[in-house]
């Protein structure tokens, strides 16, 4: 077996073994056993540098067979579930992104969770999460895929409802596993459609082997398995869990629900990329440009710190499936990883200032005020200044400032949506949600820098006790943020200065091991990017300028009054701020009436089927049997039995009268009956 | 020693209800170890027949045969082939660990443990028979220690719940036996075997008549829609112990019968009837899922995932037919995974139910409203069920899942929309069993609950082999296929290809 590959089970599985020592032990460990998790994912980390630059430094892309090694883990003769290792270069920088985010987040959580009486626990949960997305990001197989996406689910719902006894938290780590559950269903009769036709689960045999495949039901068969990727990325409808995944420790909002677990569906649409058709990938464009946009329209008027930054990160998500769709993968990725960055940098941000929060809340005795609403903040720049910058430099990367990762990854995205609206005019809307939710990202994310760390404090007393959290906090943010610069992405071979075109996008082409339609999509696709690159970038930045101001002017400035606009605006405030009412809807319309009908069901179940149907058959035969009795008693014993009796009774009496004693008429009988003897006797 | 192993497995306990019955019925601890001894054999047996048992083979292996009623030419005649052998580690696994569910039984301990041992020689006779006259008495002894079991140790409403047990059952049996009776008059044997060989002469009528006839009575047992009514009123009724037997091993033997007489038997009635199992499958997954979200007992939920689970395995039976459609792997995975899932179920549902006993014991109710955030009392107790809340909702890692799926991917070519339809299955499974770990374990906790104790490690030794054998199985399911694929194999291609093979060994 090749290096690659034995990193990578390494990388894997040891995360595995933190998670099973913490939950026996954890408790019985100094420290609650986080130093075991946390030097697990260091190594991990470690490995996974290596894996990175041993890609940086041999600057090809490998061919799909050489990056994988697979083996049978069922086998029955014909049916086998192939299970394998991909450590091709998406591979390696998802274990980069994954490794490093986790890493620092094992690192921050130690203060933040520190008084936790669960501590043990969380660790080891944020290592079985660990696990879990290592396997999605290096397997070979859709089974496997879908094997620790489940996973995934899993450690999801334990870490989002790890503050169980808060009803909410319960609440939303059920709805998150459940909403989750309803894209994996699609996804499995997706993985069913495909490998029943293709005769494999693994990659490589399914992207040769759909060639054959009716158009018709490839296009359905993409769609499916997309919707994993709808559950998990948080696409419209089945985004709702995301934003109540809040409910979660700070950090945990930070791995799992902003840089890496929702990466996961992205990641599943770069890997299924290769078997889908031009018709499945614009049904995933237009999910992910309305999800990208109405998410961004919802998280205009939330003012929870972490609500804004969880509609934010739908929004994003948005986008990375947007691009996948409309062809530009190498952009999907590209922005998967710098979202990563400073998304988790501002996540744990966040979380910097809602611990600070609470503390001073907590000091002043103040246990009414909710930490995490910005209206209650204000004026903390100077309180936590190195929250504050880094804060802001994720901001300007999100937003799409030049020089940021954001602006890179962000730009390549738009211009691939413009380019694919030249192509067919009737696709104009795509970009226009691009460029609109690029408008509001400016717009809402400076909103919150402004709310929280500009302007007057909201209670001068709280203000007074916030402090800067230690530096087993502001270290991680700083490392994030920094990944947030636009040179760690404007190299090419040999680490020469190029801006247009790093290594990124010669390292993670597009496949070309394609449909034919798509193939012959992107190729007409090609020319229109390149016209429209640099318009796109034009518009980004105005967009973004623009964004940025209207958001200096309401929220910094007061120029414009946020609560006029609210009210001018009153069904898009309501709207907007109720979330489109759509977890309501899904309550009163689908959730609610499904309960009910399983209770009529049950209730069917039990008084009619079981206690009509069948006990009526006990009933029946009771019955008959009754009449049955009564036809035993009164025919048969009473008439027949007895009859016969009777009868016999009635024969004796009249035969008695024959018994007289007298002699005489003995002897006439005698003779009678001699004669008559005789007589028959003769007869014969 | 191999000679008579099958024998000796299915009368020990037999046996060990001899020397319960001349112990004093005041000793009950001498009662308890005396049955512990007497599975813990059976078991070590089961293991040694495991380890003996030849996996490259598809055939019979152990057989014993005996004339027993030769006017009637029927014989004891046992044997065990990869159908057989998952059931036949199955039955003394649960047994041996649910007499330790048993330890809280009080009344009449000497009756119940007698009870007990008897009804496993039944059950482990059914498993082993080979003559349809011996698997017929096999099954009628099962019974009747089921009905005391339920009808003497049960709750407030045993009498009623034991007797609709038995009258059901036995209704379905008598209609088994009619089927018994014409297949005999047809081929003049009981012996399966024999009556394999005659398969070119049963008309197609004729076979699809039996077939049905014999899924009645199997039908009933599985239990499969509209037959399952009887399975959550006795299944709250029964102790925990039973209720392990009953859910884990007893529904088997429904499944059992259909994969062991009327498919190699009536291999066109098998044909004729695929599409409808595959629909029964389909309704008892949704209809099961449907009822268990709305209960408010945690008994009767778990009760109603079985009918849940149960609906699964004839999915994947369903898929038998694939070989003719040219995709054997389906037929593969759909027939190995079903028979998977009987032995997945088997042990997740024991668990289950196992842990809705420990919390009865302690609660003395199991409404899941009840409750409330358990989980801040009872960790450990909480975590477990955890485990097996999980591995019933089918996640990967634990053995449910893989065979799951192989029952869903094997019946896909063949039933594409009923399969889609029925993965909601899973979505409604985690559905209800999620929702009711929520309202018993998670949220506020529950004062009235300050004195509840925490799980023992008694009960702790007693789930654990069975969260053992789940996860080993899925992460590593291929020791447990290589077991049955063989027969599977052949099961498979008797129902498709009945006339071009030749079965008497």
């Amino acid at each position: 077996m090749e290096s690659q590959f034995i990193l990578a089970i390494i990388i894997l599985f040891i995360p595995l073994v933190s998670f099973v020592g913490n939950i026996f032990f954890g408790k019985r460990l100094s420290r609650g056993g986080d130093w075991f998790s946390i030097s697990t994912v260091g190594i991990g980390l470690l490995l996974s540098v290596i894996l990175f630059f041993q890609m940086i430094f041999d600057y090809t892309v490998p061919e799909m067979a050489d990056a994988q090694i697979l083996f049978n883990w069922v086998n029955l003769g014909a049916f086998k579930i192939e299970l394998g290792l991909l450590v091709d270069n998406q591979a390696r920088i998802m274990l980069l992104i994954v490794s490093l985010v986790s890493f620092l987040v094992h690192i921050y959580s130690t203060e933040y969770m520190k008084d936790d009486p669960r501590y043990s626990r969380y660790f080891a949960f944020l290592s079985l999460f660990t696990f879990s997305m290592y396997g999605i990001v290096i397997s070979a197989s859709l089974f496997m895929i879908y094997i620790f996406w489940e996973l995934v689910g899993l450690s999801s719902y334990l870490l989002i409802g790890f503050w169980f006894e808060k009803k909410s938290a319960a609440d939303a780590g059920k709805k998150a596993f459940i909403t989750n559950r309803i894209g994996d269903i699609g996804m499995f009769a997706g993985i069913m459609l495909i490998t029943s036709h293709v005769g494999s689960f693994a990659f490589s045999e399914i992207y040769t082997g759909v060639a054959d495949m009716n158009t018709t039901i490839l296009t359905i068969g993409g769609i499916l398995l997309f919707l994993g990727a709808v559950g998990k990325s948080a696409q419209f409808p089945l985004h709702v869990w995301l934003p109540d995944a809040m409910e979660g420790p700070t950090p945990v909002s930070a791995l799992i629900h902003a840089a890496t677990m929702v990466a996961a569906g992205v990641y599943l649409v770069l890997r299924i990329f290769p078997i889908l058709t031009p018709e499945a990938a614009m049904v995933i464009a237009y999910t992910g440009g309305f999800t990208a946009f109405g998410a961004a329209i919802i998280a205009l008027t939330q003012n929870d710190i972490k609500r804004v930054l969880a509609y934010s990160t739908v929004s994003q998500l948005g986008y990375m499936v947007m691009a996948i769709g409309v062809g530009s993968y190498t952009a999907g990725l590209f922005h998967l990883m710098t979202h990563a960055w400073f998304k988790a940098c501002l996540f744990l941000g966040s979380g910097s200032v809602i611990h600070a929060m609470h503390h001073a809340l907590h000091k002043v005795g103040d246990h009414e005020t909710d930490p995490q609403d910005m209206r209650n903040m204000g004026g903390l720049k100077s309180k936590m200044p190195k929250t504050f910058w880094t804060f802001l430099i994720a901001t300007v990367a999100i937003a799409g400032v030049p020089l940021t990762s954001g602006f890179m990854s962000k730009d390549a995205i738009l211009g691939g949506t413009l380019a694919y609206a030249m192509q067919n005019p009737a696709h104009l809307l795509l970009p226009v949600f691009g460029f609109g939710a690029a408008l509001m990202t400016a717009f809402y994310m400076f909103r919150q820098v402004f709310m929280t760390f500009y302007g007057k404090p909201a209670n001068e007393e709280v203000h007074q006790n916030v402090h800067e959290n230690p530096s087993t906090m502001t270290i991680p943010l700083i490392v994030l943020s920094s990944m947030s610069i636009f040179v760690f992405y404007a190299f090419g071979k040999g680490f020469h200065f190029n801006f247009a075109h790093g290594w990124f996008q010669d390292l993670v082409p597009v496949p070309h091991n394609l449909t034919q339609s798509m193939t012959g999509f992107l190729h007409h696709l090609e020319h229109s990017i390149h016209v429209a690159h640099y318009p796109a970038m034009a518009i980004s930045v105005v967009i973004a300028g623009f964004g940025i101001f209207l958001a200096w002017l309401v929220y910094f400035k007061k120029k414009i009054s946020a609560e006029n606009m609210a009210t001018k605006m009153a069904l898009g405030y309501k709207l907007s701020f109720n979330k489109f009412f759509i977890d309501e809807i899904y309550q009163k319309r689908i959730i609610d009436p499904f309960l009910w009908l399983c209770r009529k069901i049950y209730w069917f179940d039990y008084n009619i089927l079981d206690q009509k149907v069948i006990d009526g058959f006990g009933r029946l035969s009771i019955l008959g049997s009754k009449v049955a009795k009564t036809f035993d008693d009164v025919v048969i014993d009473n008439w027949i039995v007895d009859g016969f009796g009777r009868a016999t009774l009635l024969i004796g009496r009249k035969l008695r009268r024959l018994q007289t004693g007298k002699l005489q008429q003995y002897l006439a009988m005698a003779i009678v009956g001699v004669v008559i003897l005789a007589f028959l006797e003769k007869l014969m | 020693m191999f000679e008579h192993i099958l024998t000796w497995l299915v009368f020990i306990p037999i046996l060990g209800m001899g020397a319960v019955m001349i112990l004093p019925s005041k000793k009950h601890d001498w009662i308890r170890w005396t049955s512990v001894f007497v599975t813990a054999i059976q078991l070590i047996l089961a293991i040694a027949l495991l380890m003996n048992f030849d996996r490259s083979e598809g055939a019979y292996q152990f057989m014993e045969k005996y004339e027993w009623i030769k006017a009637f030419n029927i014989s004891y005649f046992v044997g065990v082939d990869g159908l057989s052998m998952p059931m036949v580690i199955l039955t003394p696994l649960l047994m041996f660990l649910s007499i330790f569910a048993s330890w809280s039984i009080k009344k009449k301990v000497k009756g119940y443990f007698m009870m007990f041992l008897l009804l496993n020689t039944g059950m482990m006779g059914v498993f082993v028979s080979l003559d349809f006259f011996l698997f017929y008495i096999f099954w009628e002894v099962m019974l009747l220690p089921m009905y005391f079991l339920i009808g003497i140790w049960g709750g407030p409403k045993r009498e009623y719940a034991a007797i609709k047990f038995f009258l059901y059952t036995l209704a379905g049996s008598v209609v088994m036996l009619l089927a018994m009776i014409a297949l005999y008059f047809k081929t003049g044997t009981f012996s399966f075997l024999e009556m394999q060989a005659e398969v070119a002469n049963f008309t197609r009528g004729f076979q699809i008549i039996v077939f049905l006839a014999l899924f009645f009575g199997f039908a009933i047992k599985v239990p499969i829609f509209p037959f399952h009514t009887w399975l959550p009123l006795a299944h709250v009724e029964a102790p925990t112990a039973i209720s392990v037997i009953l859910a884990g091993v007893l529904l088997k033997m429904g499944t059992y019968g259909i994969l062991r007489i009327s498919y190699p038997i009536l291999p066109e009635g098998t044909v004729w009837f695929a599409p409808m199992l595959a629909v029964l499958g389909l309704i008892n997954v949704i209809y099961g899922a449907m009822c268990a979200l709305a209960q408010t007992d945690l008994k009767k939920l778990v009760a109603y995932s079985s009918v849940n689970h149960m609906g699964y395995v004839l999915l994947g039976m369903a898929a038998v037919v694939g070989l003719q459609q040219a995709s054997p792997e389906a037929a593969q995975a759909g027939m190995n995974g079903a028979l998977f899932q009987m032995f997945n179920h088997g042990t997740i549902t024991a668990m289950l139910f196992m842990l809705v006993g420990i919390i009865y014991e302690r609660a003395h109710h199991r409404d899941i409203d009840g409750f409330g955030g358990l989980a801040s009392k009872m960790p450990i107790y909480a975590g477990i069920m955890a485990v097996a809340f999980f591995a019933g909702l089918g996640l990967p890692g634990f053995s449910g899942f893989i065979s799951e799926a192989m029952c869903f991917i094997g019946a896909f070519p063949m039933y594409t929309g009923i399969v889609i339809v029925s993965t909601l299955g899973i979505l409604f499974n985690a559905g209800y069993f999620l929702w009711a770990y929520q309202r018993i374990f998670l949220g506020k906790f529950n004062e009235k609950y300050n004195d509840i104790a925490e799980i023992k490690t008694f009960e702790i030794a007693y789930l654990v082999p069975l969260i053992v054998v789940t996860i080993f199985l899925g992460v590593y399911p291929q020791p447990m296929l290589d077991l049955m694929k063989n027969t599977m194999d052949s099961i498979i291609e008797m129902v498709n290809n009945p006339v071009t093979l030749s079965w008497l060994p």
